[in-house]
């Protein structure tokens, strides 16, 4: 829906038109490398019949643009909450100027309601992801009770690399702030949607949350979710070269 | 004193004005000077004008070995046409029809297109006789060794 009470955080206005309070965990469904992040959203999303509960926009920082689900329309970017689970998703993927207001203001966000985890989701492009039955997962974190819950759902440790984008800004937010922020990185294809890799964060997600959600739909109806994405993705991969993505893709200069 | 605090709150505010507007004309750049909507519009008539459909794919180059990942989700399996040259990969097919029913509804079932060809041409030189094609759930997958070059 439209409307609602307005917050302007960062030069993005956040439409509080529904229950946000009780948010405890805030999943970040932003599109990026394999949408393993909007697919891991998506899912979330339907599985729980979450409820659209704030809306997202910025008349000089995205596209002017009004999404139309069942002949409702609403705001490009929208938060949805189930009990204490909130996910963010967008049907529009941000543009690279609009990246630094977006991350500022989504920690913000976080900071005013008492949410106490914000979760970036993410694909972690591998050569060799066609060869991987069950894509491995990877967890980055910043404060203590983040740091906790990524050794409690087994990811492994990024012991060196480089992060680019939405996901890298709200880190450094998120460790500027005191916001904790758990950053989950699956294996998976570059520029082809991943619903399989997004199994994989789903089954975090339930962990750390508490929320179970069935994955089997996610790989069962594979084909039919990656026809809807297909446009997505090529819009996203014009993105992320323009955000220099493949920065990602090369060593950093300090290695142990 | 106050007039020194107000100073400089008035510097901050300055300041900020300033990078909101430096963000404002970026943006604008983004959006107008890269063809950003233009390409988009151009690629949206095509589901309009019937022209085929260009799959997703992703070339990975392993070394020795080039692996060419074609999703072919909505398409006729049946009908695929896979054509290997020296330094091309060419995909047809037809797109299945009852997938995209399952997939759309309303305007975007109307606009889809008919044919799935894809045309890549790729950074080196391959084997065609090293080409093996597989089928991994949606994916076709295509895997080539290199031609070696001549020293």
């Amino acid at each position: 829906m439209l409307g609602g009470y307005r917050e302007e955080l960062g030069g993005f206005t956040y439409h509080l038109y529904g229950d946000y309070s009780g948010i405890e965990y805030l999943v970040l469904g932003l599109p990026d490398v394999g949408l393993v992040g909007a697919i891991t959203g998506l899912h979330l999303i339907r599985e729980l019949k979450m409820k659209d509960v704030v809306g997202i926009d910025s008349y000089t920082s995205m596209p002017p643009v009004v999404v139309i689900h069942n002949s409702e329309p609403m705001y490009p970017m929208r938060i949805y909450r189930h009990g204490n689970l909130g996910v963010l998703l967008t049907d529009v993927p941000v543009a690279p100027p609009a990246i630094p207001g977006l991350a500022t203001s989504l920690v913000r966000f976080a900071k005013m309601t008492g949410i106490k985890m914000l979760i970036s989701v993410t694909g972690m492009g591998t050569p060799k992801r066609i060869e991987v039955e069950k894509p491995g997962m990877y967890a980055l974190a910043v404060g203590r009770e983040a740091e906790i819950d990524a050794g409690r759902i087994g990811a492994s440790k990024v012991d060196n690399g480089i992060l680019v984008g939405p996901y890298a800004l709200i880190l450094k937010e998120a460790a500027r702030t005191g916001v904790n922020n758990l950053v989950l990185m699956v294996e998976s294809f570059v520029d082809l949607p991943d619903p399989e890799a997004a199994a994989v964060a789903v089954e975090a997600v339930s962990k750390i949350t508490g929320v179970q959600v069935d994955t089997r739909k996610l790989v069962e109806e594979a084909e039919k979710l990656k026809l809807r994405l297909k446009e997505l993705m090529r819009e996203t991969k014009n993105v992320m070269a323009k955000m220099g993505k493949s920065y990602e893709y090369r060593p950093p200069l300090i290695y142990t | 004193m106050t007039e020194d605090v107000f100073d400089e709150l008035l510097k901050e505010v300055v300041e900020a004005l300033r990078r909101m507007r430096r963000m404002q004309e970026e943006l604008e750049y983004y959006f107008t000077s890269s063809g950003f909507y233009a390409n988009l519009y151009e690629d949206r008539m095509k589901s309009i004008t019937g022209e085929a459909e260009e799959p997703l794919v992703e070339i990975r180059d392993l070394g020795d070995e080039v692996v060419i990942l074609v999703d072919i989700s909505g398409v006729k399996q049946e009908t695929l046409d896979v054509r290997v040259g020296d330094d091309r990969v060419e995909v047809y097919g037809l797109i299945d029809e009852r997938k995209y029913e399952e997939a759309f509804t309303g305007w975007h079932l109307h606009v889809r297109k008919r044919e799935f060809h894809g045309a890549y041409q790729l950074p080196f030189r391959i084997d065609p006789e090293s080409v093996r094609v597989e089928k991994k759930g949606s994916l076709l997958v295509i895997r080539a060794k290199k031609k070696a070059t001549p020293s």
